[in-house]
């Protein structure tokens, strides 16, 4: 796949949206209920008519290819599986629709229902079957006749949290063993920093950032794309009639010493998470997540001091939210509130 | 609902059930076996509910009467024509209101015009349609080349009118009914086909048609029991003198009717009736065990 753009007319749901997914990538689409993902991601597959741009695959302007045409599989956030066919039929449905002789179908099936683990489940009805079979199928449907690209619409999220990881673990599996070039929707970011190549961040229908995991966590294009990309969300401390937002992620503090401290505050919180314990610091005019550090001896109601770790601040323009490159000398900053 | 089956659980229900079995019994059960003690009635004398005579000639007079006999076979080829051509174009129009909304919003009142309209109303639009000499029908044959037709004069037509205007006549309830069964299916099935390569009319087929079983099975019992109670669209169509040219157009239905009304047979009246929905019955319960079998 070789460039893709989309854009809407008047009321746009997705504006101006330029990237190129290379071929056998991961790719995900990370941003909030309502932002375009979904839009974005049926406007590929065909199923919606972009207003404006269009969608390449391989160099080839798709934009007049109909759905059926364009080698595309997709796994709908509800499975989507033909309720009155049985697992079997469901997956080998895309065959049977480009004629494959029966045999060559079966071989395929087969194939596919040992790799997905639901080689006994092939005779049942979808609704015999749990969400996580159902997904499995789903999945095995899509993949059936290989196609150029997989879209994925929210696919794991309607697992739960142990089957979630289960199954995103042997999909990324799956995907890179077959090199099929994918691109999924998801709200969660920790799914798509753990899975992707590459993330798509978007917001408002505009994408905001477009680079790999580690680059859109340490280095955030813009304001809005740290919030969106890591859980807790990136504290923000703005000062008055400064130009720049300071922004640091909970992992990355230091317990300071008055003087050399930036920021000093009491606990309000202490959460304990298994092998993390968080921290809600209340700080003049902000409440910030702290990620604490198992020798920091914490109480609630404690009084703390707080630094950002070297090299780990992040600047943004405090008027348009873009990053800044390089902000003040952190030692020498004592952030009062706003 | 938690409850195993037990009679004191069945007991307790009655005085609920009564008043629904009541209007049951008296408006439905009563009637019906009513009816079948008429049907026997040999002799007797229907004013004063005097019954001198039972008996199954009733039934014996109806079978050998060349009339009644006219009257199932007509009533048959309603049902195997009127059924299967009705629902065909029903659904096909349906599926194209479906299909096409922005379309369908301006087309929509055409099709449910023969909801709304009484049969005598629509017959008497039909009349205009099928007349010999003024006919739409036969100046769409002239600009045809073909010869005029007597649609509602001659004999061999009168069967052939009385199926198109059936068919017309059901069109307006089935597609609707068509219409909520498209509706309910969630587009989601038709997007994942699409994406798995199925073009129009495959989608049609392995997807859509299996997903309106339900539907297609209520439409088809309510269709054959509807073409099987032809009267009014007889009675109507034809100025209700006779049924149709030479009597050729005649139901069932239409039979019992004038045994009843027009000639005071009671007794064969009851017979005729009970023999056609036997015939119904039958009819019914192979639908059933159809359906039964695909998995219904």
């Amino acid at each position: 796949m070789n460039g893709l753009s989309v854009a809407y007319g008047e009321k746009t749901a997705v504006a101006d949206l330029t990237a190129t997914i290379a071929s056998g990538e991961l790719v995900a689409l990370l941003g909030p209920s309502g932002c375009g993902k979904s839009t974005t991601l049926l406007a590929v597959a065909g199923l919606l008519n972009s207003s404006a741009g269009s969608v390449r695959f391989d160099g080839r302007i798709m934009n007049e290819i109909p759905t059926e045409q364009r080698d595309v599989g997709m796994v709908f956030q509800q499975y989507s599986l033909y309720p009155h066919m049985t697992v079997y039929d469901n997956i080998a449905f895309p065959l049977t629709m480009k004629k494959w002789p029966k045999s060559d179908i079966r071989r395929r099936v087969d194939e596919l229902a040992e790799l997905l683990r639901i080689g006994e489940l092939l005779a049942r009805r979808p609704d015999r079957l749990s969400g996580g079979q159902q997904q499995r199928a789903a999945i095995a449907r899509a993949l059936a006749k290989r196609p150029k690209l997989l879209l994925m619409d929210e696919p794991f999220s309607h697992l739960d949290s142990s089957l979630r990881l289960e199954l995103r673990e042997e999909f990324r599996f799956l995907q890179q063993r077959f090199g099929i070039t994918t691109l999924f929707v998801t709200h969660d970011q920790e799914e798509a920093l753990s899975l992707s190549d590459r993330i798509m961040v978007m917001a408002d229908g505009r994408m905001l950032q477009y680079d790999t995991p580690e680059q859109v966590y340490h280095r955030p294009s813009s304001r809005r794309a740290a919030e969106i990309a890591g859980h807790p969300p990136m504290n923000f401390l703005e000062a008055e009639g400064q130009p720049w937002t300071l922004g640091a992620r909970a992992e990355d503090w230091l317990m300071a010493d008055g003087d050399t401290a930036l920021v000093r505050g009491r606990i309000a919180v202490i959460e304990k998470t298994g092998k993390d314990t968080l921290l809600k610091v209340r700080a003049p005019s902000a409440l910030l997540r702290v990620y604490a550090s198992a020798e920091w001896p914490v109480a609630v109601g404690q009084e703390i001091g707080l630094q950002i770790r070297p090299g780990r601040a992040h600047w943004f323009d405090s008027r348009t939210g873009s990053r800044l490159e390089a902000g003040p000398e952190l030692s020498e900053l004592r952030w009062t509130g706003a | 609902m938690n409850d195993k089956k037990s009679w004191r659980g069945t007991h307790q229900a009655w005085p609920y059930l009564m008043p629904a079995m009541m209007i049951v019994a008296v408006f439905g059960l009563y009637p019906v076996i009513q009816a079948f003690d008429l049907s026997l009635h040999v002799r007797y004398d229907y004013y004063r509910n005097l019954v001198f005579e039972r008996g199954w000639d009733n039934f014996s007079f109806v079978f050998q009467d060349p009339e009644f006999r006219l009257a199932l076979r007509n009533t048959l080829l309603l049902i195997v024509s009127v059924v299967p051509a009705s629902m065909v174009a029903s659904l096909a129009i349906a599926y194209f209101l479906h299909t096409r909304r922005l379309l369908s919003r301006w087309l929509q009142p055409a099709f449910f015009l023969p909801l709304v309209a009484s049969v005598l109303a629509a017959a008497l639009a039909w009349r205009w349609l099928f007349h010999t000499e003024y006919g739409l029908a036969n100046a769409t044959f002239a600009g045809l080349g073909l010869p005029a037709v007597g649609w509602l004069t001659s004999p061999e037509w009168a069967m052939p009118s009385l199926v198109l205007f059936s068919v017309w006549h059901s069109l307006g309830y089935n597609v609707l009914l068509f219409l909520v069964g498209l509706q309910a299916i969630p587009p989601q099935y038709d997007r994942a086909a699409r994406i798995d390569g199925a073009s129009r009319w495959p989608r049609f087929r392995r997807i859509t048609l299996p997903m309106l079983r339900r539907v297609l099975y209520y439409v088809s019992i309510v269709s054959v029991v509807h073409a099987f109670m032809t009267f009014d669209e007889v009675f109507a169509l034809f100025g209700g003198e006779r049924a149709g040219p030479m009597d050729r157009a005649l139901t069932v239905v239409y039979y019992v009717f004038r045994k009843f009304y027009s000639e005071s047979e009671y007794g064969i009246a009851s017979a005729a009736a009970y023999a056609g929905f036997l015939l119904v019955f039958a009819l019914t319960l192979v639908q059933l065990k159809m359906s039964d079998r695909r998995g219904g």
